[in-house]
C-alpha cells in the first residue's frame, strides 16, 4: 500500500506542471496539516462527554475538586496531544527542505502545536458544553468547516459583512505565524511568473519578503500577534468548557 | 392493630432490640459495643414530583386513574377509619385534577415511607420497578430532597442542606445500579486513585496503598486485581464498585440492585458479603434488591416491602410470611416468599375480573366511576382491590413512624447524656468523631494538589494507552514522510512561494474553490465517520 502510495506521488512530483497535481496535492496537504488540528479538535471534543458519567458519579461522592479534575484533564492530554503532530514535523519539515535554520524549524513547530491546542480547546469547550457525543459532533463539524471557509483559504472576497468571522480561526492565526516566520527574507525571482506583481516575469532580482508575505499571501498581523490570538483561543475556551462542565448534574440513576 | 403489635414484638424479638424503646435500644447498643454504629431512621419520607400528564381526562383514564390512586392517599395516613375517609376525598380531587388537564400534575414518589436500618443488619427493600426504591435510597443518601418527613441519624434529624446532613452524606456510601469506573484501569489502580483521592491527607501512601490491599482480599478480588475492569464479569465489577465505596470506610452502606445482572450464585454470594460486612464491621447495610432467591430472602435481617410509594410491609423476613397469612394472602407451600411477594404488588385487578366480569366490560372512560365504586366496596369491606392496594391500605404506617418519632425525641434529651459517656468512656472515639467533623467542613478529603496529582497520573494513564499506541505513532511519521517527499527539498525561489505556504496549510492558490469545498466535506465526512464508530464502541464498552 505504502509503496504505491509512494510511486505514485514521485510520479506525480515528476510531472511538475502544477495544474496536474494541484487536486492531489491538496488532499495531502488538507490530510497532512489541518489533521493535526481537527484530529486535536475532535478527540478534544469526545473528551468530555466520554468521562461525563464517571466524572458526575465521583462528583456526586465527592471525590475532588472540578477544577482539579479540569487541570489535571488538560495539562495531562495537551503534551500527549503533541506528540503525534511533533512526530510528523519533525519528520515532513527538513524532508521538504521548508528552512536550514533551527530556530526557524523551533518556532514553526511552535507555532503548529500551538494551533493543535487552541483547536483541542475549542473541542473541549464544545464537547463540554453539549455533552452529548451525537449532537457534539454534529455542532463540531458544522462550527469547523465554518471556520475554514471563513479563514479565507479558499474563497478570497469573502462578503464584508463575514469578514469579521475569520478572526475567529485559528487556522488563520497559525498560517499568518508561520509564513512570516519562513518568508523573513528576500525571495529570489526566476522567471516563472507566480510572483508577477513583484518580480514582473523577470529572472532576476529579489522579491521583497514583506510584500511577500502581506500582499502576495494576504497574512495579517505580526508574528506575536499572532501568536498571542493563538494563545488566547488555546485557553479563553477552555475556561468556557470549565463553565460549561460545572454547571452540569448528573440524573437520579446514573 | 393487634395483630401488628404482636408482630411488631416479634420482629423485636427476633432482632433482640426493642423497637417500643427504639431509642433506648440504640443509645444502649451504641455506648455498649457499636460506638460507631449509625442508625438510620426515617419516617413519612414523603417525595413528590411533577409530572408531564398529557393525557386529557377521557382517554387516559386508565392511567390516570392509577395516577388518582396514587393521589388519593397522600399524605401521612392516621389510622384505617381515617384513610377510608381519605381515600373517598382523594378519588374526587383525584378526578378533578384530571379532569382539568392542565397539563403538570404531581406524582407522589415516595409516601409517607417510614422505616430504619440498624447498624450489624442488613435490610433489603423490596417492591416491583418504579415502587420507589431507588427513589428511596437516594433521599436516605441525601442526594435529593423530600418535601416532607424526618430523617435521622442515631436520633438527631437532618435538615436537607444541614451540616448534618452532609456528615450524613460523608459517612454514607452509596453503591449504584451502574457500575462507572475507567474501564481501561485495573480494578487495583482503580481503588488505589480511589483510596488516594478520597481517604483523609493525613492518612500515608502506605496507609492508603494498605487500605486497597485489605479491601481487595475482603472482597475476594485478589485474582483479577491485575485485569482491567473491562475483562471482569459483572459481580466482579460489582465487587469493585462496592470496594471503592468502602474505602472511605462509611458507616451505612446504600446499595441499588447490587445482584442486578448477576447470575444466582454470584447474587448469593455478594449477599452473603454484604451481610457479613454488616455483622462484622458493625455496618448499616440497605440494598435493594430483585427476585432473591427464598435462601436469600431469609438471609435478611430485616425487610421494607414498597410499593407505589407506600410502605406494604417492614420487619423480618419471616414474620412477613405470618403477616400475609394474617391478611389471607398466605404464601403457598413450597413456593419462593420473594416471588409470591412480588406477585402480590404487582397483580392488577385480576381478582376483580375473575369476582365481577362486568366491570371488564367497561371501557376507559368509566373508570373513574369504577375507582369511585371500588372505594365503596372497600368501605364496605368487600374485597375488590388488587391486593397491592389491600397492603397498602392495610398497613399501619403510622405505628412505625410513632416510633421513629419517638426515638427523635429521645435522642433530643440523650444527646447530652451520650456525650459525656463518650467523653468519659472513650477520648479516642471522642477525637476521631472531631476530626471527622473537621473533615466535613473541608467536604473534600484531600488537598487540591493531590487531587491534580492523582488525576493526572490517571489522565495520562489512559490517554497514553489510546494515544501512544504504535499505530498513531507509524501514521504520524509516514504522513510525515510523505508530505516531506510532496514538498521534496524546495529552493527559496519565487516558484516555491505557494508550495511553501501550501505546506502549512493547503493553499488557496490554484485551486478550484468549488472542488476543495467538496473535498474539505468529504474528509470531514471521513472524520466524523471514523468518530462515530469510536463513539459507539465506547457505548458498548461501557455496561450501564
Amino acid at each position: 500500500m505504502l509503496c504505491v502510495a509512494v510511486c505514485t506521488i514521485l510520479q506525480v512530483i515528476t510531472n511538475t506542471d502544477t495544474h496536474t497535481n494541484a487536486h492531489f496535492l491538496f488532499v495531502v496537504v488538507v490530510v497532512a496539516m489541518t489533521y493535526w488540528v481537527f484530529d486535536a479538535m475532535f478527540s478534544a471534543l469526545m473528551a468530555f462527554p466520554q468521562e461525563k458519567v464517571v466524572l458526575l458519579k465521583e462528583r456526586a461522592s465527592a471525590s475532588y475538586h472540578l477544577s482539579a479534575y479540569f487541570f489535571a484533564k488538560t495539562t495531562s492530554d495537551a503534551p500527549v496531544r503533541l506528540v503525534l503532530p511533533l512526530l510528523y514535523m519533525v519528520t515532513s519539515f527538513w524532508m521538504a527542505g521548508i528552512d536550514d535554520r533551527f530556530s526557524v524549524f523551533v518556532a514553526s513547530v511552535g507555532c503548529t502545536l500551538l494551533s493543535v491546542l487552541a483547536g483541542e480547546s475549542l473541542g473541549l469547550m464544545i464537547g463540554a458544553s453539549i455533552g452529548e457525543m451525537d449532537k457534539a459532533l454534529t455542532v463540531m463539524t458544522v462550527f469547523t468547516l465554518a471556520l475554514m471557509l471563513m479563514g479565507g483559504f479558499f474563497v478570497e472576497n469573502i462578503p464584508v459583512f463575514l469578514t469579521w468571522a475569520k478572526y475567529f480561526s485559528p487556522f488563520k492565526y497559525a498560517f499568518d505565524g508561520s509564513l512570516q516566520l519562513v518568508f523573513d527574507h528576500d525571495v529570489p525571482c526566476d522567471g516563472s511568473g507566480t510572483l508577477e506583481s513583484l518580480c514582473g516575469g523577470s529572472s532576476e532580482g529579489y522579491a521583497s519578503a514583506e510584500l511577500v508575505v502581506s500582499d502576495f499571501l494576504g497574512v495579517q498581523g505580526s508574528i506575536g500577534f499572532n501568536v498571542g490570538m493563538l494563545v488566547v483561543i488555546s485557553l479563553v475556551p477552555r475556561y468556557f468548557a470549565y463553565l460549561a462542565l460545572r454547571a452540569q448534574k448528573g440524573g437520579d440513576r446514573s | 392493630m393487634p395483630p401488628r403489635e404482636e408482630e411488631f414484638s416479634k420482629t423485636a424479638d427476633t432482632t433482640g432490640i426493642s423497637i417500643s424503646g427504639g431509642g433506648d435500644g440504640s443509645s444502649s447498643s451504641s455506648s455498649d459495643n457499636h460506638n460507631d454504629g449509625y442508625y438510620l431512621r426515617w419516617s413519612r419520607l414523603r417525595k413528590t414530583i411533577e409530572v408531564q400528564d398529557n393525557n386529557n381526562g377521557g382517554v387516559g383514564g386508565g392511567v390516570g386513574g392509577g395516577g388518582g390512586r396514587r393521589l388519593m392517599r397522600g399524605g401521612s395516613i392516621i389510622g384505617s377509619q381515617l384513610f377510608r375517609n381519605r381515600n373517598r376525598e382523594g378519588t374526587s380531587s383525584g378526578t378533578s385534577t384530571n379532569n382539568s388537564g392542565t397539563g403538570a400534575s404531581t406524582k407522589d414518589i415516595l409516601c409517607g415511607v417510614s422505616g430504619y436500618a440498624a447498624p450489624g443488619e442488613l435490610l433489603a427493600c423490596m417492591g416491583p420497578s418504579g415502587s420507589g426504591k431507588s427513589t428511596l435510597l437516594n433521599t436516605l443518601s441525601g442526594r435529593t430532597s423530600f418535601q416532607d418527613g424526618t430523617l435521622s441519624i442515631n436520633g438527631t434529624p437532618l435538615k436537607p442542606g444541614s451540616s448534618a446532613m452532609k456528615r450524613l452524606m460523608s459517612k454514607t456510601a452509596y453503591v449504584k445500579q451502574a457500575d462507572i469506573f475507567f474501564e481501561h484501569l485495573t480494578v487495583r489502580d482503580q481503588l488505589t486513585y480511589t483510596a488516594l483521592l478520597r481517604l483523609p491527607q493525613s492518612t500515608t501512601k502506605e496507609q492508603k496503598h494498605d487500605e486497597v490491599e485489605r479491601i481487595i482480599s475482603l472482597l475476594r478480588l485478589g485474582k483479577v486485581a491485575q485485569n482491567p475492569i473491562n475483562m471482569c464479569s459483572g459481580g466482579e465489577k460489582k465487587r469493585v464498585n462496592i470496594g471503592t465505596e468502602l474505602l472511605t470506610d462509611p458507616a451505612i452502606l446504600l446499595l441499588d440492585e447490587p445482584t442486578s445482572g448477576l447470575d444466582s450464585t454470584s447474587a448469593v454470594s455478594l449477599l452473603k458479603l454484604l451481610s457479613k460486612l454488616a455483622k462484622e464491621n458493625g455496618k448499616t447495610v440497605l440494598t435493594t434488591i430483585h427476585q432473591p432467591s427464598s435462601q436469600l430472602f431469609h438471609s435478611f435481617d430485616r425487610l421494607l416491602m414498597i410499593s407505589e410509594g407506600y410502605v406494604v410491609y417492614f420487619g423480618t423476613p419471616s414474620a412477613s410470611l405470618t403477616y400475609l397469612r394474617d391478611q389471607n394472602m398466605a404464601c403457598p407451600d413450597g413456593y419462593n416468599a420473594a416471588d409470591h411477594w412480588m406477585n402480590l404488588l404487582v397483580m392488577e385487578d385480576q381478582q376483580d375480573l375473575d369476582n365481577d366480569d362486568a366491570e371488564d366490560t367497561h371501557n376507559n372512560q368509566q373508570q373513574q366511576q369504577q375507582q369511585q365504586q371500588t372505594s365503596k366496596d372497600v368501605e364496605m369491606g368487600r374485597r375488590k382491590d388488587p391486593p397491592r392496594l389491600q397492603l397498602q391500605m392495610a398497613w399501619d404506617n403510622e405505628a412505625v413512624a410513632e416510633e421513629m418519632d419517638a426515638t427523635l425525641m429521645d435522642a433530643d434529651d440523650k444527646s447530652v447524656a451520650a456525650n459525656d459517656n463518650n467523653s468519659s468512656s472513650n477520648n479516642n472515639n471522642n477525637n476521631s468523631s472531631s476530626k471527622k467533623d473537621n473533615d466535613i467542613i473541608n467536604k473534600y478529603n484531600t488537598s487540591w494538589m493531590t487531587q491534580y496529582t492523582v488525576l493526572m497520573q490517571r489522565s495520562l494513564k489512559g490517554s497514553r494507552s489510546s494515544i501512544f499506541t504504535p499505530l498513531n505513532m507509524m501514521k504520524s511519521v509516514a504522513i510525515g514522510v510523505i508530505a516531506g517527499m510532496i514538498w521534496w527539498q524546495m529552493p527559496y525561489t519565487e516558484k516555491t512561494v505557494s508550495d511553501r505556504s501550501s505546506y502549512f496549510f493547503f493553499s488557496k492558490f490554484r485551486i478550484n474553490t468549488h472542488f476543495s469545498v467538496s473535498c474539505c466535506c468529504w474528509l470531514l465526512c471521513v472524520v466524523c465517520g471514523c468518530l462515530y464508530n469510536t463513539t459507539s464502541d465506547y457505548k458498548h464498552g461501557h455496561t450501564y
